[in-house]
């Protein structure tokens, strides 16, 4: 039941111990993982040709200018699935969910992850440093710097895995 | 290895090969002369089949994204404006004449409506994006080496005229070609 505290986790064997007191306004934690809902198409993740691995795209982890005004958008695995990160407003191709640790976030410097609970899956998330911005007015610096984060994400979202939905089509061309 | 040495040239070159390296220097590096080095060797026929089909294949993927409009992802991301595809289909043409033997893997498109050209192998990575100016920012990534960035002035992509769109341009100089 949702509170002032917003949705509680999930019970799991990784949540038990503070379960009764873990809801969506907790704090992150270094041990935790977040995913982002990824558009199925081959613009945001492909096929590598030599082993047919999915590789995530640097253009996956750039925020976007609807949804990431305050920050770029995560949810919490311990708080949702990876089927209603998916199902939320689901582009008509599709989409797959990529996950991310906390760990590998502050290994790239960043540190303030704010929790925001929205209507939708639980355990919504934003990256202030992330967030929106028209890139002409970034100064050539801070794109690289955002450039290097996207492209970083990108290569651990790889290296761990994407989901989709069992049945989901291969990556829509453009 | 996409690139065989850390820095790119700065003009065309033949390099000569180790018989070593020759076979994976010519499946895989061929910066500009390689092609007269090895001509007559059937597996370089090969992928200058494969090369021609890649770069065709990329001129299509530009003319696709040239139809899509805006939230053509479904999360409300721009398409490309006339000038950054006017540029890109430039620059891609400029890319084949220098480098025919080393089509980028893949066109990328930004949900902010940039366009980028990549080249993926194994955990090397290059990228050249072009956006709305006569610039074009190149980025590379390689193991155990720091994300390198580079933004290189190329004259072909100064206000271009509609009508030549598609028609690469003569150059005297590469002066794209580039230290990254």
């Amino acid at each position: 039941m949702a509170t002032s505290r917003g949705r509680r986790a999930r019970l799991r064997l990784r949540t038990l111990v503070r379960w009764p007191w873990y809801f969506e306004t907790t704090p992150v934690s270094r041990s935790e993982i977040l995913l982002r809902r990824i558009p199925n198409f081959q613009n945001y993740c492909f096929s590598e040709e030599s082993t047919g691995k999915l590789v995530v795209a640097l253009d996956a982890f750039k925020p976007n200018r609807s949804r990431d005004t305050d920050g770029m958008s995560f949810y919490r695995e311990d708080f949702t699935t990876r089927e209603e990160v998916a199902s939320d407003h689901p582009p008509a191709v599709g989409a797959r969910v990529a996950r991310v640790t906390v760990q590998e976030l502050t290994a790239l410097g960043i540190k303030e992850i704010i929790t925001d609970p929205q209507d939708g899956p639980a355990g919504h998330v934003y990256i202030p440093a992330l967030r929106y911005v028209d890139r002409n007015t970034l100064t050539k610096d801070e794109k690289r710097e955002r450039d290097k984060i996207s492209f970083a994400l990108a290569q651990h979202a790889t290296k761990n895995g994407l989901w989709a939905r069992p049945g989901l089509a291969d990556p829509v061309k453009m | 290895m996409l690139m065989t040495a850390p820095v790119w040239p700065n003009s065309a070159f033949v390099r000569p090969a180790t018989p070593q390296e020759e076979s994976a220097y010519v499946n895989l590096v061929t910066l500009t002369k390689a092609e007269a080095v090895y001509a007559g060797s059937r597996s370089l026929e090969i992928s200058a089949d494969v090369n021609a089909s890649a770069w065709t294949a990329h001129q299509s993927t530009l003319a696709r994204i040239r139809t899509l409009g805006v939230d053509w992802d479904g999360d409300d991301s721009l398409p490309p404006s006339f000038g950054v595809w006017v540029r890109a289909g430039v620059f891609l043409n400029v890319l084949r004449e220098r480098y025919p033997a080393v089509p980028p893997t893949r066109i990328a498109l930004s949900p902010d409506g940039l366009l980028a050209f990549e080249w993926y192998d194994g955990d090397l990575f290059l990228r050249a994006e072009v956006g709305e100016s006569d610039q074009v920012e190149w980025m590379s990534s390689s193991p155990n080496s720091p994300t390198k960035f580079k933004t290189e002035t190329v004259a072909e992509l100064r206000a271009p005229e509609q009508g030549q769109v598609w028609q690469p341009a003569e150059v005297d100089a590469p002066d794209y070609a580039f230290a990254l």
